[in-house]
């Protein structure tokens, strides 16, 4: 008779070292015979934490109810919660992973003073098993993430379709040793590819060929199948693919490439319970596609039973995190060195005006949005910058601010971006056009706007795909007039497809931080909203 | 912590020396299984399925194993306490299941005791029974229901049955689309709410019919909807979708039910003379675009804003609108006709000038 230990895991990073000596770790004696057998296997799966270490408050929707987020039970999120969800289930699982899709920088002060120390040193103290490298992980440069990530990484980095080439920039090599294509993992016997999916949407300069990374960017149709093969040809029983490609990506590669059994994505900031199911168009299998969520709102929990290096049923549980559980000490241990700091450095709790009522991000019928107006008026009338016109991307602004007071810290979580303000001259043809892109992009997101704007005034019609009755300061559009705009130095440089803007040769970066003027006018007003001060005025009208 | 788990398998309750098993075999007795030529029809009556479950150690030879396992079904519903007891590594017994839908299995884990407090490790072994074969849900079927806020497969990832029926598509909005089975009876609950986020694909033009037909069933402000859809639509022409129904009683809570998401009618619906300022439906309009229309004893609601932005309908109060047709849908307590179309709304003729003696 022999008990059973806890399983125990060994990395095998990349699959030359699996095919060249990684060795399982036997318990009580070799690995078992799984051939014919049904065996068990968890994944733990988190996402696009975007620095929310520390736990926050925010109103849940009705969709985060929905999900077991419920309303009067925050704070909520905290990365030391999250550990505690991930050690409670780890030791309720036997064979058990954790993968992270990415995006744990960005979003919270902790990141912009810490450039995503915090987040390695922690995440890698929750276990993390491993994590895709996602777009925002750049965010404070390249260099900064191969020093961050070879200090305090103790997890693999994932990114298959990422090639590391340029010699000209030595962060280039370090990334090209460090971060992996693919990673096995031996567990008791059953062996578990891995292959990173880096994104490709949010990244502007990647799609140039010499591009500033230093990346050059291999297409999924080239990689997946080919590192697939690889991973079962070194004996893996299951393929999974980490992924921050998105939804639709993870849907069509589930669709188009018979190697993967698995995808558990990010970068949406959706949480998919139960998880989707995508049947492969050459083999008919089905393939779980799994989104757990962001901002430290969720851990999301995949039981699967594999039997003949196939995945024949699946069930999915999704964790909130909220104040109800307790912070696990080791991770809180070390969020108390960065708690000190940021303490000395700011005065996070302070005051800095009063929200009467939450102020919203997004408009209630899809227009124009309380918090939106309020920033694109605050852009275009900071002195010094003084511009006839405003726009700025919605998902700039990344949370509500919610009722009561409002402190630096709910501001660095509405607008944790560094961006600062960009001013340029438009012809009324280029206002027309930005505005028609702003219609288009909008009506792929069930016509809820995608920018937000001050001196205008719209109908942003979905259907077609354009801007009517275009009105500026109160008067007609001219489209032969010209237009001074201030917008965010992000979409000035062609972020989320802003091409109009990209290919001015007016821009003129101020350097003046959009989140410090947001902060001037929370000081101005002290009260919000006011008449006409940070409230929904139709300025955008959707039609569809 | 070897030593240590085989200090606790050895004194827990019950005696003797146990050993937590490394796999689980289990057969199914003599039951049909369905192909997914031939499927089973899908049913949301319990069946009771004969199971044996057997316990085996690392070498797969049989175990002498007490302790329970948990048990679950998937896809599918199961009818009693999801826990078996095994004596001696081995339980015959039945599992009622229902819902199952697609390939669907039966799971044992070992995860424990049900009662925690006799203190035996989880071996995590697990075992599944072979396939059972299942037709998937017809709309109708899916949102059988003695409950208008849930259905049958609330919170699965759902498979609906249109490769042989005439499933088609009735209206479409900005970010979703309505369908209706027309091979199944008005008031059936043979239509549904597809949610797509953003702007429908083409194919779905108004009167195309489907093929595939998957995705999240979730039950949001109490209408069902398929979200994250997966969709496939046939080539042919697109047919004249279904008249709207009539709505004239609201009285029985499930035959309205039937009727979510279909194309319905009001005639002759009174919008309250009392709607305006200080009134709650009032308050509520101005925060969600809905407002009430009064037929008989029934109060409904509309919500214009997206086909009529222009319609400002607290003008209307007091007035009767002739026609009113839109897709409906549950808010909680609310039944609310939504509008894709100006035309689907009849304004009643201008008011006629007043006598000039009494202006």
């Amino acid at each position: 008779m022999r008990v059973v230990d806890a399983v125990r895991v060994s990395v095998c990073m990349g699959v030359l070292a699996g095919a060249t000596g990684c060795v399982p770790v036997a318990v009580d004696g070799d690995p078992p015979d799984l051939s014919g057998r049904a065996v068990r296997m968890t994944f733990l799966h988190t996402s696009d934490v975007h620095a929310r270490l520390f736990e926050y408050d925010f109103d849940p929707s009705f969709t985060d109810n929905q999900l077991g987020l419920q309303d009067d039970a925050g704070p909520y999120g905290g990365i030391a919660e999250m550990a505690t969800i991930l050690r409670r289930e780890r030791a309720k699982a036997g064979r058990a992973l954790h993968f992270d899709s990415g995006d744990g920088f960005q979003g919270a002060i902790v990141f912009n003073e810490f450039a995503g120390e915090a987040e390695f040193r922690t995440l890698s103290a929750a276990g993390l098993d491993g994590a895709v490298l996602a777009n925002h992980e750049f965010d404070a440069g390249t260099e900064n993430l191969a020093d961050q990530m070879l200090a305090n990484a103790a997890y693999p980095l994932l990114a298959a379709n990422y090639d590391f080439q340029s010699a000209d920039l030595p962060w280039a090599t370090q990334l090209e040793d460090f971060v992996l294509p693919t990673a096995m993992y031996d567990l008791d016997g059953l062996r578990v590819g891995v292959i990173g999916m880096a994104n490709l949407s949010s990244l502007n300069s990647l799609e140039e060929q010499l591009n500033s990374l230093g990346i050059r960017v291999l297409e999924a149709g080239d990689v997946v199948p080919q590192r697939a093969s690889e991973l079962r040809d070194a004996g893996a029983d299951i393929v999974v693919v980490v992924s921050h490609m998105g939804l639709e990506w993870d849907k069509e590669m589930a669709r188009q490439f018979s190697g993967i059994d698995l995808i558990l994505g990010g970068h949406n900031h959706i949480a998919l319970d139960p998880p989707l199911i995508v049947v492969n168009d050459a083999t008919g299998k089905e393939v779980p596609v799994v989104h757990s969520g962001a901002f430290a709102k969720f851990v999301g929990r995949l039981d699967v039973v594999i039997q003949d290096r196939r995945i024949l049923s699946h069930d999915y549980h999704l964790f909130a995190v909220d104040r109800t559980i307790p912070k696990d000490p080791q991770v809180e241990e070390i969020l108390d060195e960065y708690r000190l700091r940021l303490d000395a450095d700011y005065r996070l709790d302070q005051a800095i005006g009063f929200a009467e009522e939450q102020l919203n991000r997004y408009g209630s019928g899809g227009g124009d949005s309380p918090l939106g107006n309020f920033t694109a008026e605050a852009m275009r009338t900071f002195p010094g910058i003084e511009t006839e016109i405003a726009l700025t991307n919605t998902l700039g602004i990344r949370a509500d601010i919610p009722q009561g007071d409002i402190t630096l810290d709910t501001l660095y979580n509405a607008m944790p971006f560094d961006n600062t303000i960009t001013t340029m001259f438009l012809s009324g043809r280029e206002v027309q056009e930005l505005l028609d892109y702003v219609s288009f992009r909008s009506s792929e997101r069930g016509c809820n706007s995608q920018a937000q704007v001050a001196g205008l005034a719209f109908t942003m019609d979905c259907a077609a795909h354009v801007a009517r009755d275009i009105v500026v300061n109160g008067a007609p559009l001219d489209p032969s007039g010209t237009y001074e705009l201030a917008t965010n130095n992000y979409i000035a440089h062609g972020g989320s497809g802003f091409e109009v803007l990209q290919r001015n040769t007016t821009q003129v970066d101020t350097g003046v931080s959009i989140r410090d003027v947001v902060q001037a006018a929370i000081i101005r007003y002290s009260s919000l909203p006011q008449a006409g001060v940070c409230v929904e005025d139709g300025r955008i009208q959707p039609v569809y | 912590m070897t030593a240590l788990l085989w200090l606790v398998a050895c004194t827990r309750s019950g005696g003797g020396a146990h050993v937590e098993p490394s796999f689980l075999e289990v057969t199914l007795g003599n039951v049909d299984l369905g192909t997914p030529e031939a499927p089973l029809p899908f049913s949301s009556t319990l069946a009771a399925v004969p199971v044996s479950v057997r316990a085996l150690d690392r070498e797969g030879a049989p175990v002498d194993f007490d302790g329970d396992l948990s048990v679950r079904v998937r896809p599918g519903r199961l009818g009693e306490d999801p826990w078996i007891q095994v004596t001696d590594g081995v339980w015959s017994g039945t599992v009622s299941i229902r819902n199952g839908f697609g390939p669907t299995r039966i799971w044992f884990t070992d995860e424990g005791d049900k009662d925690q407090g006799t203190g035996r490790a989880p071996g995590w072994a697990a075992g599944v029974s072979p396939a059972f074969h299942y037709r998937f849900p017809t709309l109708s079927e899916m949102q059988e229901t003695t409950d208008p806020e849930t259905n049958q497969l609330a919170g699965e990832f759902a498979r609906v049955r249109v490769d042989d029926r005439r499933v088609v598509v009735t209206a479409r909005e900005a970010a979703g689309f309505w369908v209706t089975d027309l091979d199944s009876p008005v008031g059936s609950g043979n239509n549904l709410y597809v949610y797509t986020f953003q702007r429908p694909p083409s194919e779905a033009v108004v009167g195309a019919r489907l093929t595939l037909l998957g995705g999240i069933d979730q039950e949001y402000l109490a209408s069902t909807q398929i979200s994250h859809p997966t969709l496939a639509f046939a080539p042919d022409a697109p047919v004249a979708p279904p008249e709207a129904a009539e709505l004239d009683a609201c009285d029985d809570p499930l035959a309205v039910e039937g009727l979510e998401a279909a194309r319905v009618r009001l005639t002759d619906a009174v919008v309250p003379e009392d709607f305006g300022p200080g009134s709650e439906a009032y308050a509520d309009y101005l925060a969600y675009g809905q407002w009430p229309l009064v037929v008989g004893n029934c109060t409904w609601y509309v919500e214009s804003s997206g086909a009529a932005p222009d319609l400002v309908a607290v003008e209307l109060a007091g007035r009767t609108l002739p026609r009113v047709e839109g897709m409906l849908k549950q808010i909680f307590d609310k039944w609310v006709l939504v509008l894709v179309d100006a035309a689907d709304l009849t304004l009643p003729a201008a008011r006629p000038a007043a006598p000039r003696s009494a202006r």
